[in-house]
């Protein structure tokens, strides 16, 4: 809704001091947001000017110099408008002036020809071209002979005046009217709202002995007629067309215009109607499935049972609260109108115009109306088509009522007005504000009896009324204060902060990608078996699932910073996973993480990333949560065609799988790609050893040093698992250190070099102890997995 | 809603995070007081600069015993102490009277603008304000529909996006770089923030 300042003056005194950047302001802090607030004409320097004399420029074929006459002195400007004539009255824009879009005017040579200004048009000085006539949108404009040379051509016009563009909000159907403005003004500067001038003479046989309204549907609550007779159409006055183009609304005849100005001034939209066209009659009727109606626009419609219809008795001529149709139009020749003012059912009219075309019209029934407003509207439409239209209104009203006329009362009490907001308000002052904006309010002692005026549509609790205090009293001023409660800590579980702090620790990146992703990734990753949970309507291709791992989302952040530059990915993301089985749905708390090229510790150490880099990962985390001992990397059970066939393990917790950790196939990438993925939900849940004390032994420990060759299917893990096993008691923990293939190995064979340590908390172990047990080691691998000694 | 993703006629991506409170009214069954923060992925279907198809929002929620007066004045002075910790001790908060469906009153609550610090800049629309809350009074409404009963109880709710609030304090220029995840990007966080 767009406020004019000379349209809502005309129902409230506003001081001109107020600048309309603070009225919009003081309109915000009530709850009213804007979009702009400037003036109608947002131009400098304009000046009315005669021109003089105009000759064809020597250089052009389409540039004229011409002597403008501005009052004080003559001016040479050159104009390329084609309808530039000697004789004319011109707006002209002076060296200075700054126009619309910060378009300065400056002393210029054109052509070799010197230019002291600019002769303009309409668009030019910020007037839409949609609100102009076709000489205005194609050439300057030429003022009347009696415009005054050297005067400001915007007071001349009528177009000094200033606007809001207001963004309300949903509830507040009643400020899509100026007098609803005017209201909230009043309230906002306590100033009175003056009476709408509803006056005008009637005369002639009453209506309803010629007329005749059939309402057949429960969904129109409300609807008068009243007929004016031997209108003349012609132009509006400059008032009307000026306060149209001020509000956005297009001019465009007398009686035309004066429908859509009372729709602004009062918020209720009306409908004209031919009447000669018209068999005595309007009907308001449900649409049959299938009926056609061919509206203002010349497009045919086809309606259905939920479309409310207008008819004349026989056929269908407009579409309630939406459009009318065309063949009952006011045009040029119409002489004898019939408004039509109602309120029509607004969900119905949102779904019908929803369909059709959204307009100003539907946009207010659809918010609701006030039905005295209804009727203020008729009143005031016969009013201005009998004042500027030469018509003769016709005495009487055709008159359906079935709305509720009622104000609604409602009492609040003082308490608990200062109880919601949190504030000590004097009684005194609580009833102020509801005089200012225009309540009634009686005093009972505790509490405030309200009558709230049916056009505040948007009241109908106590809480709307402290809502209203709070507004017209002024948030800002209530003092903000800390609510004094009891609080307990969090239900959220901490763990899953514990396992992003030791992520980052480690020194990797945390990233939050996109849940949704391309359901060709879902599957990937992963031998589980789920059904994955897609979008019934995606808006692309590349997110219509919902992830079940968060690998397919770290491939993708790898490969974006592959594209960008950056060799060194190392991240992780904890998340959660969806699938579903059967009609069963679930979604999973998964840690993932990504490592590629050099790897910087925690302490700024760079190294390359390997697998083992990457199980060093998932171990740091797996014994950080307390599963240390009770873990160990498995051979998958199946092969996951993503994943690297021997550098892929996945982790058993417990004997259960909880996770895997591999290298990513060479088909899915030629770059060395490691990643690790945790069922977090299903790990957390696993028992873990408590946290105790073991002695420490005061004796050095012994470490030796082993290489076996194994065929290349053995992995590290399970080797160390044997050694483990066949370790006993002195036995302290084995590290990988290498890993080699090829030459001089058989192709189908890998060494493995790991760095073992033994130690008794008695003693120092002798050699002789060490390598018996080294021997015991060695015996089991050569039997347990073929491993043969290297030397 | 139009903006929102189905899975099925049942299941759909939440546009926002109020679920969780609504949740958490009807699970507490001895109907006690409340006081809760929640945060979470939302989904819409947008997708530009300033939209993002996913988010993240943070939601509060206080309802108490009306003997303890909590008030609109709590949920301002609450409000006051998130925002100047997020963005700073000189940030100053106006309250805008709005409009929601689930609190009466309602607020929209816009804080000085970061880049201007208030003057007025292209950001700000030359206001001096960015609105980054929505909040108000929990509707009588509401309590009921949750097993409340309004004449014994009272609260305030609030709601904030978290991806906006970010590009707000460090001044990230678009929104698709949250979710980039550039190494380059990620590293500028990668430290302590006071
Ligand atoms: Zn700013």
């Amino acid at each position: 809704m767009i406020l004019s300042r000379n349209f809502v003056k005309d129902y409230i005194d506003l001081d001109d001091e107020l600048s309309i950047k603070q009225i919009a302001e003081d309109m915000t802090r009530v709850g009213n947001e804007y979009d702009e607030a400037r003036a109608l004409v947002n131009s400098t320097n304009l000046i009315i000017g005669k021109v003089l004399e105009c000759e064809m420029h020597p250089d052009s074929d389409n540039l004229h110099v011409c002597k403008v006459d501005v009052g004080n002195e003559v001016l040479q400007i050159v104009c390329g408008a084609p309808n530039v004539a000697k004789g004319e009255k011109v707006i002209v824009a002076l060296p200075g002036a700054v126009l619309p879009g910060d378009f300065k005017i400056q002393k210029s040579v054109k052509r070799g020809v010197e230019s002291n200004g600019m002769i303009c048009a309409l668009y030019e000085i910020g007037i839409d071209k949609k609100f102009l006539s076709e000489e205005d949108k194609n050439g300057i404009h030429v003022l009347s002979d009696d415009a005054p040379v050297g005067k400001d051509p915007i007071e001349y016009m009528k177009l000094n005046d200033e606007i809001i563009d207001f963004d309300l909000t949903a509830n507040r159907g009643d400020l899509l009217s100026i007098l609803g403005m005017a209201y909230e003004l009043g309230a906002i500067y306590d100033k009175k709202v003056k009476e709408v001038d509803l006056s005008h003479r009637e005369s002639g046989e009453d209506l309803n002995k010629s007329f005749e309204l059939k309402i057949n549907t429960p969904n129109c609550s409300l609807f008068l007629a009243r007929k004016v007779e031997n209108v003349e159409i012609k132009e509006s006055p400059d008032f009307i067309k000026n306060r149209l183009i001020a509000c956005g609304v297009r001019p465009i005849n007398n009686v035309v215009d004066i429908s859509n100005y009372v729709m602004l001034e009062l918020g209720q939209p009306l409908h004209f109607y031919d009447a000669d066209r018209l068999n005595g009659c309007l009907e308001v009727r449900q649409a049959q499935s299938g009926e056609k109606l061919t509206t203002l626009d010349e497009q045919e419609r086809i309606l259905d049972e939920n479309d409310l219809v207008i008819s004349d008795g026989n056929k269908g001529i407009g579409l309630a609260g939406v459009m009318g149709g065309l063949s009952t139009e006011v045009e040029e020749t119409t002489k004898n109108v019939i408004i039509e003012a109602a309120i029509f059912d607004s969900v119905m009219v949102r779904k019908t115009s929803k369909k059709i075309l959204r307009s100003e019209a539907s946009n207010r029934f659809e918010k609701g109306l006030d039905p005295n407003r209804t009727y203020m509207a008729i009143e005031r439409a016969c009013k201005l088509l009998a004042e500027y239209a030469g018509g003769t209104v016709v005495t009487g009203m055709c008159e359906y009522n079935q709305a509720d006329m009622k104000d609604r009362e409602i009492e609040v009490s003082y308490e608990q007005i200062n109880a919601l907001l949190g504030t000590e308000i004097p009684k005194e002052e609580v009833l102020n504000v509801y005089r200012k904006l225009g309540f009634t309010a009686k005093d009972s002692g505790t509490t405030a009896d309200v009558i709230v005026p049916r056009r505040r549509l948007d009241i109908s609790i106590p809480e709307d009324l402290i809502e209203e205090v709070s507004r017209i009293y002024g948030v800002d001023n209530i003092e903000g204060k800390l609510p004094v409660v009891p609080m307990k800590r969090g239900s959220r579980n901490n763990t899953l902060r514990e396992i992003r702090r030791k992520m980052v620790n480690l020194g990797l990146n945390e990233t939050l990608t996109y849940v949704l992703i391309n359901d060709k990734e879902v599957h990937k990753y992963t031998a589980d078996s789920f059904e994955e949970l897609r979008l019934s309507d995606p808006m692309t291709e590349e997110r219509s699932v919902l992830r079940y791992s968060l690998i397919p989302s770290l491939v993708k952040t790898y490969e974006y910073n592959k594209a960008h530059y950056n060799k060194d990915v190392s991240i992780f993301e904890i998340g959660k996973g969806f699938w579903k089985k059967g009609e069963e749905y679930g979604e999973n708390n998964k840690l993932c993480a990504l490592m590629t090229g050099n790897y910087l510790d925690s302490l700024g150490k760079d190294q390359k990333v390997d697998f083992y880099v990457m199980k060093g990962v998932a171990e740091e985390i797996l014994d950080y949560l307390g599963y240390g001992g009770r873990y160990s990397f498995v051979k998958p059970k199946q092969d996951i065609c993503e994943f690297h066939p021997y550098q892929t393990a996945e982790i058993s917790v417990n004997a259960d799988i909880c996770g895997i950790v591999g290298k990513l196939h060479p088909n899915e990438t030629k770059d060395d790609v490691y990643v690790l993925e945790i069922n977090l939900d299903k790990l957390l849940e696993k028992k873990t050893g408590k946290m105790t004390f073991k002695e420490i032994s005061k004796f050095p420990s012994v470490n030796k040093d082993l290489a076996v060759v194994v065929d290349k299917f053995v992995t590290s893990a399970e080797l160390q698992s044997e050694i483990k096993r066949a370790g006993g008691k002195l036995f302290l923990g084995s590290k990988v250190f290498d890993v080699y293939q090829g030459a001089p190995l058989p192709p189908n064979k890998k060494s493995i070099a790991v760095s073992l340590s033994f130690g008794a908390n008695d003693r120092t172990l002798t050699d002789e102890e060490v390598n018996t047990v080294l021997n015991q080691i060695i015996e089991r691998l050569e039997k347990g997995v073929k491993a043969e000694l290297r030397k | 809603m139009q903006d929102s993703f189905y899975i099925t006629d049942k299941y759909l991506l939440r546009t926002q995070t109020s679920s969780v409170q609504a949740r958490t009214m009807v699970a507490n069954e001895e109907k006690s007081p409340i006081r809760i923060i929640t945060l979470g992925k939302t989904y819409r279907r947008e997708d530009d600069a300033t939209h993002s198809h996913q988010f993240n929002q943070i939601e509060g929620l206080v309802i108490d015993r009306k003997e303890t007066k909590i008030s609109l004045a709590d949920l301002k002075g609450t409000l006051e102490v998130f925002m100047k910790k997020m963005l700073g001790e000189k940030t100053e908060l106006r309250f805008r009277p709005s409009y929601f469906p689930f609190t009466e009153p309602s607020y929209e609550v816009d804080v000085t603008c970061f880049k201007c610090g208030g003057k007025g800049c292209s950001l700000c629309k030359q206001t001096g304000w960015i609105e980054v809350l929505g909040s108000g009074m929990v509707h009588p409404n509401v309590l009921r529909m949750n097993g409340y009963d309004p004449d014994k109880y009272a609260g305030f709710a609030f709601g904030t996006g978290i991806d906006r609030l970010a590009m707000f304090k460090y001044g990230i220029t678009d929104m698709r770089y949250l979710y980039a995840n550039d190494i380059k990007f990620l590293s500028q966080f990668d430290r302590m923030d006071k």
